[in-house]
Formats: C-alpha cells, structure tokens, sequence
C-alpha cells in the first residue's frame, strides 16, 4: 500500500501548475460562478460572484495543487519518528489512534508546521494558477468571491511582452519580485530550520 | 499435561477477564474506528480531486487528438495555375494564396453537386467550411508538385473549426445563433456530407507535430513546434544543470571543509530550491536579456533560467546519494592508497549514480513543466510557426514551450483553443509522468540500504 | 517431554500465570518457533537464554500479541494467560498488553515530560480518576523503578534528557505504571553500561514480589542472576526449561551444556 502510494503522491505533487491554473480558469471558475453568481439562472440563485476569476477559485485550486505536497512532506517527517516510539506505545496498550495521536503526532509536529510553511511560501509564490484564476483588479477587498491580484499577477503583467527596461512599469515589477524573494524566503529559512532541528532530534 | 490444563489459577474475576471486553476497552475501540475514519475520509477527497482534474483532464482534452477533416478531389485547372503552361516553378510561385480560393470554391460546389445535394448555400459560404488553411495546403502541394497541374487529385482539408465542433458536440444550433462563422443551413449541409463520407473524423497527427496557428485557425494549432522549444531547453538544462550539479554536490560532500561557509552555502541552496520560479523569471529577464542581450523568447534564454531553477534540486538530491555512501567505501578505497579524487570518482560517484539520475530526471521533470518564468522571458505572445532545422536556430530562433503554448491556447477568445489547451496537457503529463515513473523505478531499482 | 513432567510435579505449589501449549510461530515459510511448551509462574522471575535467533525474543513478543500486525506471521497453538487463551478471537490486544506491559531492549521514552511518560498508560487505560490519583500512581510506579530520587524534582523535564540506564528504568515506571500483571522484557540492558544493569538487575529483583516477570537475555551470568527460573531456547526449539540453578549446574540436554560451557551460540 505505503509502496504504491508514495510514488504517486510524488508524481502527483509533480504535475505543473499551468494544469492547475488551466483547471481554475476552465473548471473550477465556471463552476463556482454557476454556485454562487449569476443571480437568478445560477445553481443557488445567489449573485454574490460576477466573473469566474475570483480570489476563491485560485484559493480552492492551489489547495488541491498543495495536497499531495503537504501530505509528502509530512508523511517523510511521521516516518522518521522511530518505530520504537510507536511500539513503546503499543506496548503499554494504547490502540493505533491513540499511538498516533498522543505519541506520533506531538513528536511529528515541528516537523509538520514547518511542511505548512513551506506550503505557504510555494502558494505565495505560485503564479499560474493565480495568473489563470484570480483576475487581475488591483482591490483591496475582504470578499473572497472578487477578482482581485497578487503580487505574481502583478509581475507577469507587467513584465510580459516587450519590455521597456527603463520604465517605471519595470521597476516596480522588480521591485514585487525582490519583496516576493525576501517574503518567501524569511517564510523558507524559518520552515528548514524547524525541519532541520526537529530532524536533528531523532539522528 | 492433563493434570495442568485443568491446574492453572481459577477463573479471573469476571470484570477482569480478557474475554469480555470492558467498557473502556468498547470506548477506545470506537474511537479508533472514529479515527480511522477521518483517515479515510481525508484519502476519498484527495482521491476524489485527483478522479475530478483526472477525468476533466481526459474528457476535454481527448477531442483534439480527433479532428475532422474534408475529402474533395480538386481539379488543378491550369488556367488558374499556371497561365503560361510551361511549369516554370517562378511562374507558379506568382499565383498567391489568393488565386487558389477559386479552386477549393469549385472543388467544394461540384462535391455537393455531385452528390445530389439541395442547398441554398452560394459557393462563398460553401468554401467557408474548410479551414482557412485549405487553400494554403493546396498551394503547397502544387509548389511540391507542380507536374500535377490540370489533373484531378483528392485531398483532405481540414473542416474549420466550428464545423470540427459541431461534430465533437461542442458547437450545437443554439450556441450558433450569432455566430457569423457558420449559419444553420451550413450545419444542415454538414449533416448531409457526414452522412455521405465526405465529412469524417480521424486521428489528428498534426495536433502532436504540427505547428501553432493564428486566432483565426484553432483547427489547424499543434504542439509539435513548442514540444521542439521545450526539447531544446531540456538540452541546456542537462547540459548545465548536471555536470554543475554533481561537481558542486562531490565538492560541497567530500572535499570541503565543514566550517560556517559550507553551512550557509547549504542552507541557501535548499532555501533556493523552495524560491518561487517567478524570481529565477525575473532574474533571467534581467541578467540575460537586460544585461547579456541573449535575444528575447529563445529556448536558450528558457534553458538558462531553467537550470537555475533546476540547480538546487539537482545538487541536494546527488548530495543525499553521497552521503548514503557508507564512508566506509571511501576507508576502503583511501586504505588501498587510493587518493581522496580517484576513491570519489572510482568508487563514490558510481554507487551515488542512480540516486544521481533520479533527482536529475526529476529536476529536468520540474522543468519541462514550468511556465511562470517563461512568460517572463517572452515565450508567449506569438506564433511559433516553423520547426528549427539546426541546433543554433533551435537554441536562438525564438520558439515558444509546452506549458507556455498551453497557457497562450488558454488565453485565446475562441474556446476551440480550450480542446487544444486540455490536449496539450495531456501531451505534456503524458512526458511528466514517464520521467517521473522511470525516476521512482529507477530508485527502487537501485535503492541499497547499508 | 520428560522434563517438562517432572518440573510440573515440582512446581505445582505456584500458581501458574502464562502457559503456552505447542506453540509454533511461523513467519512466511520459516517455522520460527517449533512447539513450544512453558509455563510461567506469579511472582517468578522467568530468563529466556539461547544464541541469537533462536525465537526468545519472538516468543516474548507473542505473549504481548505485538506481532499481530506483520500479515506473514502465524501462529498456533495457544497461549493462555490466568487460564484464557489470548489468542482467542473474543480478546482485543489493547486489553491484554494493559495486563501484559512490555519493556524494550532500547529504552524509548516518548520526547514528553517524564511525568507525562508514567501516567500515559494510566491515562488511556483511564485508571486515574483525577489529578491527585495520576500524581499517586506516578510516585507509586516510580518508587517501585528505583528512580524517584533521581527525578522527583524534575518531573517537568523530557524523558530523552535522561542517561541510558535511568531511561530503561524509567519505561520499566511506564510499564508498571499500568498495573500489569506480567512484565515481559526484551534484552532490557543489553543497551546499558554495567552500572546502569546492576540497577536494573536489582530492580528486576524487587520488582518478582508484585509481578510475574519474564526477561529475555543474552547473558547467562545475568539469568542465573535475576532468575529463578531459565528457559533454554535453540533454533526454535525449547530445549530445556527449568529452575535456574539446576539448569547452570546440572542441565539435562547436551545442548544446553554446550551453550552454558560456551561451546555453541
């Protein structure tokens, strides 16, 4: 079972993400628009979306793309917790899920939190899905059901086509990328460092 | 042994028995089963996604592996072709695209004549369900082979677009109403030429080979152009990305000395393998073609930035292999006299090769799937129309990729680009997902436990 | 057999807490344990000795039904613990290792307080009915592991923090903190330094007036040590089984004697 699932969890975590993105843009968007727009034709007969690119569809998609890359990275971590642990526990008579619970997980979850961040840092970064699914309106907006635009977006929008490298356009896109660089590698050395010292504790 | 199986101790307690389960024991179990249930519930919705994109994927994508197609047989007329009747290639070469319509017009009226067929349809709109690629095909075939002027020859053309849709259930009669493409009668008229034979599906050879197309002509758009653009950048990649890799990773795992410089050196290299790809964009748009003046859009520009991308997988998954290697080959090896370079290269490396190609095969994998930096560096925006013929117009001529081009069919207006997109896709996992296989198996294969 | 007889008649004054009868432990197409009969008395501490490989650990596992879940393993036979057969479809391990604790040959303590690693079985076991009880139960088990001197005032400190022998000594508290019956222990100082198993050896001891204890080991000097009674297991088999200072002087089978002498294993 182990044996067959994990190399799929690692291909799947391999698929690119302009499938994702062309999955939000095709699938997912319509979809969400045909739930929760569209006033009185839609599924619900709510009007709260007006255009399949929405903050939400992004959202939902880069979940699904982060799944199999959460569940990778974790499923290394609650491997490296020493088999004997586990029998320590069963030992005294504990069943599996409490084992799991009271013994795996606490002595997993350094480990665990830093695979999330490192999720985070990859859905921050991540461009085509956001590209293909989350519009392009600069908003600032608390409804996850608009349009609006990532710092990604903004960088492919302006450093496609023909560029001007003089322009103030450029600039600021280089500007997003150097702030995107920094953000997600704050959020990087913060995750490797809580792998790596919990990885430490079991060598 | 009688006398003792009647002899151990009497009967516990009842509450204390191992036979009876005790309320506690019924709790937990249930609990357990509680437990396990989430488990299992989490599984079926990963799965479930997975089923979803899976067969969202395949049931969008497959129609454009099929394309519709048009037999007529077209009289060459020499009239038309070549006035002088003396087959001077010159001569011919005069006629434009533009002479040729006349002959696919009549080709196509004397079709539907022949087959008896009523329609009020004037021979404009009857030409109009060829793709406009039709009489560029013709002219082609009479540049290759100007002999056949004044004979009759069969060809198949490709039906337009929304004719190949109305055969795949994308286009129906009411999607058409105000669209000045087709008119219900040319539906009705297909209808009839399906039924004839002369309108069929088949296999779409050129959707694998061919080249891209203008917005005008989703029928006639193929990979086979961007898939060489993709090649090529695959080629620099391996051709960078490995031999650095694996020096780096041998000096960084077995010469170097362990103090704070290696540390940081390690600790930025698996920070820079988790860098969003954008960043590795935007970096190659500035250093190679701001900076160096590599042109725009060439799989060179793509390749380069690519192996940036790739490096840091590549070096942390060879440096995992050599450190699988007990150091007790390299004691063996040093204890023979070897020295330290030749115990590296005779005895380290080839034991670390596998784990080696894996994590090459799939930083190359990571690659050929990634756009984010590619729409940075130009390789959208245009049709990549002709096949390099030499390694230097493949790696310089500007080309697009697989997941750039999918992205660009993405981007159209028409949603006759959309089955392009889904097929391209299944094109590129198709590749994705045989590297990646030969990677796991390839580490099975291979994989040692000291 | 004949052995087996003759003990019976010698012994029947004790209770009698384990007894399996023809046990055969097969892994795959291996026969890992060949027809194994012992019986196993309250209060008694009962080695296990033989060369590597021969099934003592195997066996000791069994009797905890730790090997339950390697699907190529099979067992026949039966195994009765105070007269029930553990085996029995009706029993749910989880129950039986409360009655049955078993102690690792490495000490693992769980990275948790060492406070937490003593009352986690009485917690899920749910022996405790409140906080003054839990805090009891863990001085108690404790006490009896011959460690509370050496941590009382750090009970808030990781259980991993300890030495090696204060480790085993504290899963040996995790172990009997439950209330076991039987102590099954698995090569529990073959990881120690000397000093560290003279502790444990001693505790052994002080531990026979409260439990039935069953202790696999490598050693011989320290079975005839801690034991009253030796079980001699080669290749499967179990050779000879009797009180531990006739099997040290006087043992019956050639075999035995050649292991004792040192001639084989």
């Amino acid at each position: 079972m182990r044996s067959f699932a994990k190399p799929l969890l690692e291909i799947l975590a391999g698929i690119p993400t302009i499938v994702y993105g062309l999955f939000a843009l095709l699938t997912v968007g319509p979809l969400l628009l045909k739930l929760f727009g569209q006033g009185e034709d839609g599924v619900f007969g709510l009007n709260w979306m007006s255009g399949a690119t929405s903050v939400l569809t992004a959202g939902v998609v880069m979940g699904i793309m982060l799944i199999p890359f959460v569940s990778s990275l974790s499923d290394d971590i609650i491997n490296a917790v020493p088999q004997s642990l586990r029998d320590g526990s069963l030992g005294l008579g504990a069943t599996k899920s409490e084992t799991v619970r009271q013994v795996v997980l606490p002595a997993a979850l350094p480990g665990i939190v830093g695979a999330i961040l490192l999720a985070a840092s990859r859905a921050i970064g991540e461009t085509m899905i956001v590209v293909m699914g989350a519009g392009a309106i600069a908003k600032f907006s608390a409804n996850p059901f608009e349009s609006m635009t990532t710092i990604t977006t903004r960088v492919v929008s302006q450093l496609t086509g023909d560029t001007d490298f003089a322009s103030p356009e450029t600039l600021v896109a280089f500007a997003l990328g150097l702030s995107l660089f920094v953000l997600t590698l704050g959020l990087n050395v913060l995750a490797l460092y809580i792998v790596r010292k919990y990885r430490e504790q079991y060598d | 042994m009688t006398d003792l199986s009647s002899s151990p101790t009497q009967p516990a307690a009842p509450e204390n028995s191992l036979l009876t389960l005790n309320k506690r024991t019924k709790a937990r179990n249930a609990a357990e089963r509680r437990f396990k249930a989430y488990g299992i519930a989490a599984i079926s919705v990963g799965l479930i996604m997975l089923l979803v994109l899976v067969t969202t994927i395949v049931s969008r994508g497959t129609g454009a592996f099929q394309q519709t197609f048009v037999t007529l047989n077209v009289e060459l007329l020499e009239s038309k072709l070549d006035k002088s009747g003396q087959r001077n290639i010159e001569d011919i070469k005069k006629v434009t695209t533009f002479g040729y319509a006349p002959i696919v017009k009549s080709a196509m009226k004397e079709t539907v004549n022949g087959l008896g067929l009523q329609t009020g349809l004037k021979s404009k709109e009857l030409a109009g369900l060829l793709s406009k690629s039709a009489v560029a095909q013709l002219r082609a075939f009479v540049l290759a082979n100007p002999e056949q002027i004044g004979k009759t020859v069969e060809f198949r053309f490709l039906a337009q677009s929304r004719v190949d849709g109305y055969l795949k259930g994308r286009v129906t009669r009411e999607s058409i109403e105000n669209d000045k493409n087709i008119s219900p009668e040319q539906l009705d008229l297909v209808d009839a030429l399906v039924a004839a034979g002369v309108i069929e599906k088949s296999f779409n050879l050129d959707f694998i080979l061919g080249s891209d197309a203008s917005d005008q002509r989703p029928e006639a758009a193929g990979m086979g152009v961007s898939m060489m653009g993709s090649l090529f950048m695959m080629l620099v990649v391996l051709a960078l990305a490995l031999p650095i890799g694996v020096a780096a990773s041998i000096y960084l795992e077995e010469f170097a000395p362990k103090n704070w410089m290696t540390d940081v050196i390690e600790v930025n290299i698996a920070n820079l393998a988790a860098v969003p790809s954008i960043v590795y964009g935007i970096l190659g748009l500035a250093v190679f073609i701001n900076y160096r003046h590599l042109p725009m859009s060439a799989p060179l520009v793509g390749g380069l930035v690519l192996t940036l991308m790739t490096l840091p997988t590549i070096i942390i998954s060879t440096r995992a292999s050599l450190k699988a290697v007990p150091p007790s080959i390299r004691d063996a090896a040093l204890g023979v006299g070897a020295s330290k370079m030749q115990s590296v290269f005779h005895h380290v490396l080839p034991l670390a090769a596998p784990g080696n190609l894996t994590g090459t095969i799939i930083g190359l994998a990571q690659a050929l799937g990634e756009t984010a930096p590619l729409l940075l560096i130009g390789m959208v925006g245009f049709i990549a129309s002709n096949a390099p013929e030499t390694l230097s117009e493949g790696l310089l001529s500007p080309n697009s990729a697989m997941p750039a081009q999918i992205y660009e069919w993405a981007k159209r207006a028409d949603p006759a680009f959309y089955e392009r997109a889904w097929g391209g896709i299944i094109i590129l996992l198709l590749f994705l997902v045989t590297m990646n296989t030969v990677a796991v198996i390839l580490r099975r294969r291979f994989e040692r436990r000291w | 057999m004949n052995t087996m007889n003759m003990m019976d008649k010698a012994l029947n004054t004790t209770t009698t807490k384990i007894a399996a009868r023809n046990v055969n432990v097969y892994y795959g197409d291996s026969h890992a344990i060949k027809d194994v009969n012992v019986e196993i008395d309250a209060n008694t501490v009962t080695a296990f000795i033989g060369p590597s490989g021969c099934g003592k650990s195997t066996f000791l596992r069994w009797i905890n039904r730790m090997n339950d879940t390697i699907d190529i393993c099979r067992v026949t036979g039966d195994i009765l613990l105070d007269g029930e057969d553990i085996y029995d479809k009706r029993v749910d391990p989880v129950q039986l290792r409360a009655q049955a604790g078993l102690v690792f040959q490495k000490p693992n303590p769980f990275p948790k307080s060492i406070y937490d690693n003593v009352s986690y079985g009485p917690r899920i076991h749910g022996l405790a009915r409140n906080k003054a009880e839990m805090n009891e139960i863990v001085e108690k088990s404790l006490r009896r592991a011959a460690i509370w001197d050496e941590v009382k005032d750090r009970l808030d400190a990781p259980g991993t923090g300890l030495s090696g022998g204060q480790q085993q000594r504290l899963c040996i508290a995790r172990a009997i903190a439950t209330e076991p019956e039987v102590l099954l222990m698995d090569e529990p100082c073959s990881a120690l330094d000397p000093i560290a198993t003279a502790q444990v050896e001693e505790l052994i001891d002080e531990l026979r007036a409260s439990f039935s204890v069953v202790i696999v080991t490598h050693s011989m000097q320290q079975a005839a040590r801690v034991s009253q009674k030796t079980a001699f297991f080669h290749l499967g088999n179990l050779v000879e089984f009797g009180p531990t200072g006739q099997i040290f002087t006087n043992p019956e089978d050639p075999r035995t004697e050649s292991y004792i002498t040192g001639r084989i294993g």
